[in-house]
C-alpha cells in the first residue's frame, strides 16, 4: 500500500496560493501518487531517499520517499511505502516586456533554493525537520 | 574494490575507531555507521508523520474553509 502525505507547511502553502478549487486539483494530483507511485521526475538521492518533483501548471511539487523501494521494486511488490510532499515551488513572474530568458534563469534560481533547502534537511539527518 | 584516500583530523579518526569492532576496517566501520544514517533518515524524515496530514484530512481541511 502507498501513504501519500503532506507536511503542515506544504499544506499551509498551498491553502494561502491557490482557489478552493484549484487546491482540490492539486490534492488529486498529488493522491494519482497512491496508485502511480513512480510517477515524477527525479532529482536526486540522499542517502536511501530520493527526492522527486511532480508539476501542476507553473508550480512544482517537491516530495520524497524511499528510494531503493521505488527503484528496485515492481509496482505490485511495493508495500508499505510513504509518499511525503514537502515543498512547492513556483516560476517567479516578471512583466512582459523582460526578456523569457532572464524569466527561465529565476525560475531555475527559486526551483533549484527548493531543492537544496529539502537536501539541507535530509543531510542534517532530521535535526530540523521539514 | 577501487581504493581512495581522504584527509581527516586524528581525532575523527580517534572517535571513528570508537566504534571498531573486532577485525573491522575503517571502511567496515564507516559502511555500518552510513547504514545507520539511512535508516535514521527514513525513520526520522520520511516516515515521521508528525505535523503532516493524509490526502483525505487535506481534503476536508480545504473544503471546511
Amino acid at each position: 500500500m502507498v501513504k501519500v502525505i503532506i507536511t503542515g507547511r506544504l499544506y499551509k502553502d498551498i491553502a494561502k496560493k491557490f482557489s478552493k478549487i484549484e487546491a482540490n486539483k492539486i490534492i488529486d494530483l498529488l493522491e494519482t501518487l497512491e496508485e502511480n507511485p513512480s510517477k515524477g521526475k527525479e532529482i536526486c538521492f540522499v542517502g536511501k531517499i530520493v527526492i522527486k518533483e511532480i508539476k501542476y501548471g507553473k508550480f512544482r511539487f517537491y516530495f520524497i520517499t524511499d528510494g531503493y523501494k521505488l527503484k528496485f521494486l515492481k509496482a505490485q511488490e511495493i508495500k508499505d511505502l510513504i509518499i511525503k510532499f514537502v515543498r512547492m515551488s513556483r516560476t517567479v513572474v516578471l512583466d512582459h516586456d523582460q526578456k523569457s530568458k532572464i524569466s527561465d534563469m529565476s525560475e531555475k534560481k527559486n526551483q533549484q533554493k527548493t531543492i537544496d533547502e529539502i537536501k539541507t534537511v535530509l543531510r542534517s539527518l532530521g535535526e530540523e525537520g521539514f | 574494490m577501487m581504493k581512495t584516500t581522504i584527509t581527516i583530523s586524528a581525532n575523527t579518526r580517534d572517535q571513528i575507531k570508537e566504534f571498531r569492532n573486532k577485525g573491522e576496517t575503517y571502511n567496515d566501520i564507516l559502511t555500518r555507521i552510513l547504514n545507520s544514517a539511512k535508516e535514521r533518515q527514513l525513520q526520522e524524515l520520511l516516515m515521521d508523520e508528525k505535523d503532516t496530514l493524509t490526502i483525505a484530512e487535506a481534503r476536508a481541511k480545504l473544503n471546511r474553509k
